[in-house]
């Protein structure tokens, strides 16, 4: 008798804690989202990680003129983590079921930058859904499925390094002229 | 009028966008194709160099565009966007026409000699 009760109650005990891991990580998870979302989206954030890398670079006392270089590499680094990070939490809210691979990837880039409220959106979605575009008529052709993804994950990429490089050559022009 | 918006300081690739839009508005793609199509798929502008072209055009002002009455894209919401030629682009691919002529000319007069 006494084993059982036992037993019951640690696998009560197991199930609680379980639950409670559960909820924290998915706090932590949702925290992670919204910083993403707001934060590491906005153009001060991006200003403030810039000019915070430069200073902290030079404070270690690299020289200004490789601090600069290496600190946008770093923001780079950085808005393509974001980008990656959105990618894998976007997903798993209402579309998990509907958008796959690519068009997937393709989601999450338009979110990122529309939610980021970037004048990159408003300037560089036509480049978006003429890639879109190109690969529907790509499959309408015929042309092999893991070519297609190639090409369309491809294009997706260099889309986001051009759009993200040009961010943060503004970010750049912005802090030289507010200096 | 800066050297970066002097019509003889077209690149290739700028020549060959505002020839695919002097007679009809395109959208991006369609500019790609037609530039493949009238090189019998020697001369390929891929997105990366078509895009920021189109831009730089659009900032020295010899292309407009308008976004496209089609609904947008069902994954991303991105909507289309037709480039159209402008006056001024106009006259910056005939300027460079009447230079590529005028070289020509010179060339022969030049072999006369």
């Amino acid at each position: 008798m006494r084993r059982r009760t036992s037993s019951r109650k640690w696998l009560r005990l197991r199930r609680s804690s379980l639950s409670l891991l559960k909820a924290i990580f998915s706090a932590i998870a949702v925290i992670v989202m919204l910083l993403v979302e707001s934060l590491l989206a906005e153009m001060l954030f991006w200003f403030v990680t810039l000019g915070g890398i430069a200073s902290l670079l030079i404070a270690v006392g690299i020289p200004q003129s490789i601090a600069s270089p290496l600190a946008i590499a770093i923001s780079l680094g950085l808005f393509i983590v974001a980008v990656y990070i959105s990618y894998a939490f976007y997903p798993k809210r209402a579309t998990r079921n509907k958008r796959k691979g690519e068009v997937r990837f393709a989601h999450a880039i338009a979110k990122f930058f529309a939610n980021s409220r970037s004048s990159q959106w408003y300037e560089y979605q036509d480049w978006l859904h003429d890639i879109l575009l190109a690969r529907q008529q790509l499959l309408a052709e015929k042309c092999p499925q893991w070519q297609v993804k190639l090409i369309t994950y491809r294009r997706l990429t260099v889309f986001c390094l051009v759009v993200g490089m040009n961010k943060v050559r503004r970010i750049v022009a912005n802090m030289k002229r507010s200096r | 009028m800066s050297s970066k918006d002097d019509p003889l300081n077209l690149t290739l690739t700028e020549e060959s966008i505002l020839n695919a839009i002097l007679f009809r508005e395109r959208y991006g793609l369609e500019i790609m194709k037609a530039i493949a199509e009238a090189s019998n798929g020697k001369k390929k502008i891929g997105f990366s160099s078509l895009y920021p072209n189109l831009r730089k055009l659009e900032q020295k002002g010899f292309v407009t565009s308008r976004w496209g009455d089609e609904t947008p894209e069902e994954n991303t919401g991105a909507r289309r966007r037709y480039y159209q030629i402008t006056g001024s682009g106009i006259a910056a691919v005939n300027q460079k026409q009447e230079y590529l002529t005028a070289l020509q000319s010179l060339t022969l007069n030049t072999g006369e000699l």
